[in-house]
Order: C-alpha cells, then sequence, then structure tokens
C-alpha cells in the first residue's frame, strides 16, 4: 500500500474526507491540531490575559475540542486562561454519566498537572427546581426540547459569568454545522440561515444599547469533520460518552442529519460546501440588524424583551400552561 | 476465523451493551469479506433493528435495487454495508484505505465499529 502522503515514510491510517489525502496517525494528529490552530488564528479567536470557558457536555467534540486547545495552547502559548463549563439539566441517568466523563477531562493531565477548573451550573438551581425530568413529567415529552434549549442557554451565559470568562468555546463540528444550514433552509428561517455559520456569535449585537455583558460564544472546530474528530478521539484514547438524550427524538433533525450522512458518503466535499452556502449567503445579507438588547425585569438576564424566554417559560411551567412546540427550534 | 471485533461511540447499544469481541472465534472462512462479517453481525449478534447499523443501498448513492425477494444469501450480501456515519476501522486504521466492505478478511484481524450519530 502506499505511504502516508504528508511524511512519505509511515503507512496511512486515514483517508480525509475534506481533501481524499492519505494521511498516517501521527501526521494526522498533527494536522487535525495545527488545522484548529489556524481556525483560531486567522479568525483572531483568542486574545492574551482572556478567560475562554469550554463548553464540556462530556460527548466527543467538546473533550477533543477540551484536548486539543490545551495541547495548542502549550505549542503555540496563547496566554489564555481555559476552564470547562457544564451544564446539568436534571436528567437522571443521561447527565450523570456525561459529568462523570467531564470530571474525568478536568481532571486528566495533558499538560496542565492541575487540570482544568470545572463549573457545573444546574438547572434546577437557576429555574426554580425545574429540572427537565420534573418539566417531562410535568408538560410531556412534546415540546421540551424548547425548555432545555432555552434554559441550557442562558445556563451558559450565568456559568461563564461565574466564571468571569470573556469567551465560551463550543465543540460545534463542520457535520453539525452544515446540517443547521440545512435545517434553517428547509424551515425557511433566513435570519438563523444567515447567522449559522459565522465563527462567533454575540447574543446581543454589538450596537446594543446600555453595557449589556454578554460573553461571545465561538466554534474553533467549524471546519472539522465529525469524522475526524471521532478518528483523534480514538487515536488519542479520549475517554467520552455517546449516550443519547433520552427525552430527545429530533425526528425532523435527524432526517437531515441522515440525509447529509449520506451525501457525505457519496461526496464528502459535501459539508464544507454547504457550510460555504452558508457563508455566502451571510456576506450577501450584511446590514441585517439584530434586536436592540436589554434586560428581562424578573431574573436582570439579557434579553429583548421584558421578560426573558427562559422566566417565561418557568412562569408557564409554574401554572401548567403548555406554551407552543417550537420542537427543533434550537440552534445546535 | 478468529477475529476481534469493537463496537464504540454509540454502536454497542445495538448490541446489548456488548462492546468488544476478543479473539471470537467465527464461521467466516478464507474470502470472506467485511459484507459477510456484517451479515454474520446482524444474524447473530444485533439486539436492536438492522437500519440502525446497515444500509442495504441509499438512494444517494445510487444503489436503489433492494434485493428480490427469495434472492440467496450471497446476493443479500452484495448490497449490505454500514449505515452512513458509522466509521469503521480495519486493524485501527481507516476502512476506506483498504477498499471498505469489499476487504478480505484475515486470521485475527480486528475490526472496529464507531458511531458518529450517538450523543453529542
Ligand atoms: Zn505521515
Ligand atoms: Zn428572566
Amino acid at each position: 500500500m502506499s505511504k502516508c502522503h504528508l511524511c512519505h515514510e509511515r503507512p496511512p491510517a486515514l483517508k480525509r474526507p475534506k481533501d481524499g489525502s492519505f494521511v498516517c496517525k501521527q501526521c494526522f494528529l498533527d494536522i487535525f491540531e495545527e488545522e484548529v490552530h489556524q481556525t483560531i488564528v486567522s479568525n483572531k479567536l483568542f486574545r492574551p490575559g482572556m478567560r475562554v470557558a469550554i463548553a464540556a457536555s462530556g460527548g466527543k467534540d467538546s473533550t477533543v475540542l477540551a484536548h486539543v486547545l490545551t495541547r495548542l495552547d502549550a505549542r503555540h502559548q496563547y496566554g489564555v486562561h481555559f476552564s470547562l463549563l457544564s451544564i446539568d439539566e436534571g436528567i437522571a441517568g443521561y447527565r450523570d454519566d456525561s459529568l462523570a466523563a467531564v470530571r474525568r477531562t478536568a481532571g486528566l493531565p495533558p499538560l496542565d498537572p492541575l487540570g482544568l477548573p470545572l463549573e457545573v451550573v444546574s438547572h434546577a438551581e437557576l429555574f426554580a427546581g425545574w429540572t427537565m425530568d420534573r418539566v417531562v413529567q410535568t408538560i410531556g415529552q412534546k415540546g421540551n426540547c424548547t425548555y432545555c434549549g432555552v434554559f441550557r442557554r442562558q445556563a451558559l451565559d450565568r456559568g461563564a459569568a461565574r466564571l468571569r470568562a470573556d469567551l465560551i468555546v463550543t465543540g460545534h463540528n463542520a457535520d453539525d454545522i452544515a446540517e443547521t444550514v440545512l435545517m434553517n433552509l428547509l424551515r425557511g428561517d433566513i435570519a438563523r440561515l444567515t447567522r449559522c455559520t459565522a465563527i462567533v456569535t454575540h447574543t446581543s449585537g454589538s450596537d446594543g444599547p446600555g453595557d449589556v455583558p454578554v460573553v461571545p460564544r465561538c466554534k474553533p472546530l467549524k471546519y472539522a469533520y465529525e469524522k475526524e474528530i471521532v478518528m483523534y478521539a480514538f487515536f488519542r484514547r479520549l475517554d467520552y460518552v455517546a449516550t443519547d438524550c433520552v427525552y430527545s427524538p429530533h425526528a425532523y433533525r435527524g432526517h437531515a442529519r441522515v440525509f447529509l450522512k449520506q451525501l457525505e458518503t457519496a461526496r464528502p466535499s459535501a459539508i464544507l460546501d454547504i457550510i460555504h452556502s452558508g457563508e455566502a449567503l451571510t456576506t450577501a445579507r450584511q446590514g441585517t440588524r439584530l434586536p436592540t438588547q436589554g434586560v428581562c425585569s424578573v431574573c436582570g438576564h439579557v434579553s429583548s424583551s421584558r421578560v426573558c424566554a427562559a422566566c417565561q417559560l418557568v412562569d408557564r411551567l409554574n401554572t401548567f400552561e403548555i406554551p407552543a412546540v417550537m420542537d427543533d427550534a434550537m440552534p445546535r | 476465523m478468529k477475529l476481534s471485533i469493537e463496537f464504540l461511540g454509540g454502536c454497542e447499544q445495538l448490541f446489548g451493551g456488548v462492546s468488544r469481541l476478543l479473539d471470537h472465534d467465527t464461521p467466516l472462512e478464507d474470502g470472506a469479506t467485511i459484507r459477510h462479517l456484517l451479515a454474520y453481525l446482524r444474524d447473530h449478534h444485533m439486539r436492536a433493528r438492522p437500519d440502525l447499523f446497515l444500509d442495504v443501498g441509499s438512494a444517494v448513492s445510487g444503489a436503489t435495487t433492494l434485493p428480490a425477494p427469495g434472492a440467496s444469501t450471497e446476493d443479500v450480501d452484495q448490497q449490505l454495508s454500514v449505515r452512513p456515519g458509522i466509521i469503521v476501522l480495519i486493524n485501527n486504521a481507516d476502512w476506506e484505505l483498504f477498499g471498505m466492505e469489499d476487504y478480505r478478511l484475515q486470521e485475527a484481524d480486528r475490526v472496529t465499529f464507531i458511531s458518529t450519530l450517538h450523543g453529542g
């Protein structure tokens, strides 16, 4: 068999989906990390002194992200402070396993003998005791993802505030983003379609009123194929969990995912092509303004309406009213 | 033929929680390919719906013809692959380097299935 296309020495271990090249394990681990570094540098994601919270679910993407970032930091000295931020949605038997995996990652010393500091924020403490188990007991399974999405988004903001973080990085990969482009296209959600490929997103428009502190989110694995993330985790023997949420059938998104994987099998470049299409749409629609931001009159969190989405949902739960279903409406 | 077979990344959920069959005796003989292994796993080890693990030809890849009723096992096996989104490794390397489903298994090979469709 042929040799690795990069070192021309060792036998290849992987065919790269982005360009079809054959690479050996060592060259793959190096180039995968360096490509994430290029994404960080070319998009100026980090500034020295920044506090960066890594949103950690215990799954493959955020586990790989945490490992790659700590390795890159040791190699390139970003001068940022990393910590792990996990959300406990209160789902027995699902979140318990994955939080245990995050704790193992935090304590794992790839480079930092102290491990990374970990902050766990729970839905129960933030939202009047409404764990997802209790939400589902109350409203049933239909539409529960709306609650989870709204609560989790705010919980991430609040966790980041506790960590005094300047930036939240998430593990979204190229396949996730292509899937979201496709979903927004299928729903005709042009506003989200033009926003979902951005590598950095601000919940609040920077042109908003006042000085509402909102922590921007960014996706350093935006151009990393899911296949390569899984291979990276496999070669580095990373410890992650692959448990599906017990409440999330995600029927429509599931169809989009299967369709995308079929496209990818037939033509691997489809993933990056879809992302580039989304980016081109963004450029074409520059100038779209985001709603102006204020603060929630109940909890004080950033909100574009008088009462924030989370407080509205808590209020409905408290009165056992079931809101209109916006299933699958959450950007992943 | 003796093989080591691994189910990772959520695949193990489709095989009753079993993540490793080490030095596992299979009825496969010389000349057997990954397709034969898939048929064997489907018939003897899967504990979930076969379509969660296997693909008998998808619309996108162009293989739309399903095997005719009464077709021999040989014919059925020619359609078999894993579902897109499941990564296959042969001796810790990408099966795409070795002809994928048509790879001819050898004694003591290690075959690893990793799902990308679970968790996240
Ligand atoms: Zn090499
Ligand atoms: Zn509020």
